[in-house]
């Protein structure tokens, strides 16, 4: 287990690595992360030059084009020392888990690898496990029902935090989910690749967000976000996809 | 195996291991100089084993018979073969049950008791099985009872016919209680060392069952679809 | 082992069979409950789990030794051992060993190693008679189908459908098929007599044991052990990694396997075989007078030097299938292969190669449930990644993603490029747009608008709105909900 603060000194500002799909799609999940942290007195900094992390081009095999976005991305987070916060699981899997091996035969990377994943942290894990903070102040409304998206459960064991931080917020109905841990059928291109096998488990995943009577699901990766509210949508359905931050965020 | 296959088996492995990427292995040498004891909760006192090893069986549907001392068993394994209507036996030869006369008794009931052994010979064989095949009744000894699975360990050997726990409908062992333990791997840090003194070592837990059509379970498909051990 | 269809007319025959779909979702999600509660019971799960990884990772990579030690025993204990590298040779010595004792008829327990080589088909080809026994594996092959399951082969199957096979196949009336236990006391009946009359007896093993050549052949049904019991000849096939140095290691690996594959804390017959039947004056009473033990190698010696040897690790347990989320909708035999679901989609290719079998990696969200149920941790994301990246070198897959990929790197590593790129695809895809939803994307993409609607862009990227929020100190929030 990784030592997830190597200081007592609670960091008082951060990097945020936005994420492409954050960027370019939904940008207020990003903001929505910013106004949480900056709230309970952390700075944030948004280092320019950012794109994207690469786990697309991993996880369809091209490593050679994974490889080139990772020293990218590597160069823009090393210039700078503090820690540095992912509103995604998958992203914050990719940088921990996958940027040392994928960067194994360039010691100068390995090492710039090794270095970012020690001081990499998904949102919520940033929150809950160096913060220490689960009551964010936020106030909702409705019936709300958390998935949790699989890179951030499996990968980082991403799932208890949410879980406390949802259970914090004033005025909603949390709705249990069944088969919450069951994948929604995303997976990068495999979405589009093998859309009628990802089409088939993201009817699964949708006729459960039915049955729990929630009219919000809570994630923690903007990805499968995506994904099941294009399913949720194309069904007619009224029920939103709603990434934790932004719920977070409303008081 | 022939002396040139063994080397090229031994080569074709050898380099394969050098380039071999085995996550989780670790430098110690052999593991099993690690292992403890078994990770179920074990029981420990006698009263304990007999009743885990009860609970167990019974749960898969196996029969366990309490009774005291070698008397009450062959008592009880007569009045199991009468329950059964049997009129045939298959079994170990008398002194390897371990309770003395209790063939003799069967006998003395009007039921036939074949010992074997089954011949080599193809047309032999044949025959030989085609009768054993009628027998309704199994009856074996048991090596050892396991308490926190329910099974009990029975070996082949001389006068110890395998089949005579697997082709009837009925399979009945007589274990001592003296031969439990808490468990499988309990039983193998002491008694590894007789696997090999025989060809065979079954170690049976419950009926012959299947669940293979619709998850459902059914039992006796191939091997007895009751077990009684009397636990003496 | 290739299938005739491509893998994507495999999966489309699959999911439009409800009933297919609705027997193996059943099945999975109760063999799913079982292993959960299985291994509730155990006092340290996590422990034994480790400890049996480490004991197939250390068998692995003492193989050489290990099997040498495992051959000398059994010929010690009076078996016959043999080296087979390819499955050819594998089916070869079989059928010449049967032709040469005279054996006409020959019964089989369920394996998998007997299933890759094509060993049946090797039997009746040789004009032999060859019987499965494991009632799954029966009803298989009075059916000519194929297992869809390693553990389960009929999963894919109802009662009415093996009810309609035992009436056309082998005259079953209707009393015997009324319901499962009249079912199962039918085969019972019908394959009592085939274990009989059998010369010989095939098998597959579960594990060897090295220290005294011992076989371990688990089977709930009874018919693993008539099969090593009653003919006069075993002849047991053993992938070579099936390896435990020592009876010690069998007693943790014993405890991991039942209760993952089936909810057992043991299967009902648990055999360990240590040569064919001891001769001489006192001679054992019953069982085969002769052991042969197939050490079949079939390319695992290949799996075994590369990236992909921790997929030998593995104990045919099922728990991977089970728990994994394209398994549950298409079932095994949309794979294609004699080995489906996660680790098939591994070994498959592994001892196969991608020019057949490039799909099967990709056949997977790399959500991560095979490698957290596997009771000896197997990573197997990490091998389906290993295995696109050399399907990618190796030329294989779409164009379409190559050339995207490209140009998607050749983008990203130059951000003002990458922010001009999104903004003109922002520019563009807001004209298809309805509501801010594109309801059908062009070409490759369309894919993805088969089955969801898919995001316009957002008008302003989260970049440009924190530049405008830094300049004008905190206000500029956009929102266009998720």
């Amino acid at each position: 287990m990784r030592l997830l603060y190597p200081s007592r000194v609670k960091p008082r500002s951060v990097q945020l690595l936005v994420t492409c799909l954050i960027d370019h799609f939904f940008p207020q999940t990003g903001l929505a992360a910013v106004e949480v942290l900056e709230r309970h007195g952390v700075s944030v900094t948004c280092p320019a030059g950012q794109t994207c992390c690469g786990q697309p081009a991993f996880n369809a095999g091209s490593w050679n084009d994974a490889r080139a976005m990772a020293r990218h991305t590597l160069d823009v987070l090393s210039k700078d020392e503090r820690p540095i916060v992912v509103p995604s699981g998958s992203c914050a899997d990719m940088v921990l888990h996958h940027y040392e091996t994928l960067l194994a035969a360039e010691p100068a990377y390995a090492k710039k690898a090794h270095d970012v994943a020690s001081r990499t942290y998904e949102f919520s894990q940033f929150l809950v496990d160096v913060l220490g903070i689960t009551d964010t102040g936020a106030t909702g409304t409705g019936r709300v029902t958390y998935h949790a998206a699989c890179h951030g459960l499996r990968g980082l064991g991403v799932d208890r935090q949410p879980r406390a931080l949802l259970e914090h917020v004033r005025g909603i109905e949390r709705c249990p989910l069944r088969d919450a841990d069951v994948c929604c059928g995303f997976g990068g291109l495999f979405a589009v690749k093998m859309a009628d096998i990802s089409g088939a488990m993201l009817a699964a995943k949708l006729d459960a967000i039915e049955e729990s009577r929630a009219d919000t699901v809570v994630v923690t990766d903007v990805s499968c976000g995506m994904h099941v509210q294009g399913g949720l949508e194309r069904r007619g359905s009224r029920v939103r996809v709603r990434h934790l931050a932004e719920v977070l965020a409303s008081r | 195996m022939k002396p040139e296959d063994l080397a090229h088996m031994r080569s074709t492995l050898g380099r394969a291991i050098g380039r071999a990427l085995l996550p989780g292995a670790s430098p110690d040498g052999p593991s099993s100089a690690r292992v403890s004891q078994g990770a179920e909760r074990a029981a420990e006192s006698p009263e304990e084993l007999v009743s885990s090893f009860r609970r167990e069986l019974e749960a898969l549907a196996g029969v366990v018979h309490e009774v005291s001392g070698v008397e009450a068993a062959r008592c009880r394994v007569r009045e199991i073969a009468r329950d059964q209507r049997a009129t045939r036996v298959l079994s170990w030869e008398g002194q390897h049950l371990r309770v003395d006369g209790l063939l003799g008794d069967l006998e003395g009931d009007g039921l036939q008791v074949m010992t074997g052994p089954v011949p080599s010979e193809t047309e032999a064989r044949a025959a030989s099985l085609a009768t054993l095949e009628r027998a309704e009744l199994g009856l074996t000894g048991a090596d050892a009872g396991l308490a926190d699975t329910g099974s009990i360990v029975v070996r082949s050997g001389p006068g110890r016919l395998r089949l005579a726990s697997l082709l009837p409908p009925v399979h009945v062992a007589l274990l001592p209680r003296s031969g439990l333990w808490p468990s499988l791997t309990a039983w193998l840090a002491e008694e590894s060392s007789t696997v090999q003194d025989v060809s065979n070592l079954v170690i049976i837990t419950g009926p012959s069952r299947t669940a293979d059509i619709e998850m459902t379970l059914s039992r006796g498909v191939h091997g007895p679809g009751e077990l009684h051990v009397v636990l003496y | 082992m290739t299938s005739p269809l491509p893998f994507h007319r495999r999966v489309e025959q699959a999911l439009g069979n409800q009933q297919l779909r609705g027997a193996i979702g059943r099945a999975t999600a109760r063999k799913v409950e079982g292993r959960l509660a299985a291994l509730a019971g155990l006092a340290d799960a996590d422990r034994l789990r480790d400890e049996g990884r480490r004991i197939r990772a250390n068998a692995l990579g003492r193989l050489d030794e290990q099997l040498t030690r495992f051959v000398e025993q059994v010929e010690r204990h009076g078996g016959t051992a043999v080296w087979a590298p390819d499955a050819d040779h594998a089916v070869r010595y079989l059928v010449d060993l049967a032709r040469a004792r005279g054996v006409k008829s020959i019964v089989k327990s369920k394996s998998m190693v007997t299933e890759e080589i094509e060993l049946n088909r090797a039997i009746e080809a040789a004009g032999l008679r060859v019987v499965e026994t494991d009632l799954g594996e029966y009803v298989i092959q009075l059916d000519h189908d194929h297992p869809s399951h390693i553990v389960a082969p009929i999963i894919h199957k109802t009662r009415q459908d093996i009810a309609a096979t035992f009436k056309r196949e082998v005259g079953a009336t209707d009393a015997d098929v009324a319901d499962i236990p009249s079912m199962t006391a039918f085969a019972r009946r019908k394959l009592r007599q085939d274990f009989l009359t059998a010369g010989m007896g095939v098998s597959g093993v579960n594990f060897g044991i090295a220290e005294t050549g011992t076989l371990c052949i688990c089977t709930n049904e009874g018919n693993g052990r008539l099969t090593t019991t009653v003919p006069r000849i075993h002849v047991a096939f053993m992938g070579i990694e099936r390896i435990l140095p020592t009876l010690a290691d069998l007693g943790i690996m014993l405890q991991l396997l039942a209760r993952s594959s089936t909810g057992q804390k043991l299967t009902a017959y648990t055999n360990l075989l240590t040569g064919p039947r001891r001769p001489g004056l006192d001679a054992e009473s019953d069982g085969p007078d002769e052991l042969h033990v197939v050490l079949v190698d079939n390319g695992r010696s290949h799996v075994l030097g590369s990236e992909l040897a921790e997929i030998l690790y593995c104990i045919r347990c099922g728990a991977c299938l089970n728990a994994c989320p394209v398994y549950r909708q298409i079932g095994g035999h949309a794979y294609g292969s004699v080995y489906p679901g996660p680790v098939g989609a591994v070994f498959t290719p592994a001892i196969g190669g991608l020019a057949d079998w490039s799909d099967l990696p990709h056949a997977s969200s790399l959500c991560g449930a095979c490698r957290e149920v596997c009771p000896v941790r197997i990573d197997i994301p990490r091998m389906l990644l290993a295995l696109r990246a050399r399907a990618a070198t190796e030329g294989h897959g779409p164009w379409w993603a190559r050339v995207g990929l490209r140009a998607y790197r050749f983008t990203a590593v130059r951000p003002t490029l990458f922010r001009l790129a999104g903004r003109l695809t922002a520019r563009a895809t807001s004209l298809v747009a309805r509501d801010g939803r594109i309801s059908k994307l062009p070409g490759p993409l369309a894919g993805w608008t088969r089955y969801r609607e898919f995001p316009a862009m957002a008008p302003r990227t989260f970049q440009e709105q924190w530049k405008g929020r830094r300049q004008e100190s905190g206000s500029g929030i956009s929102s266009a909900g998720l």
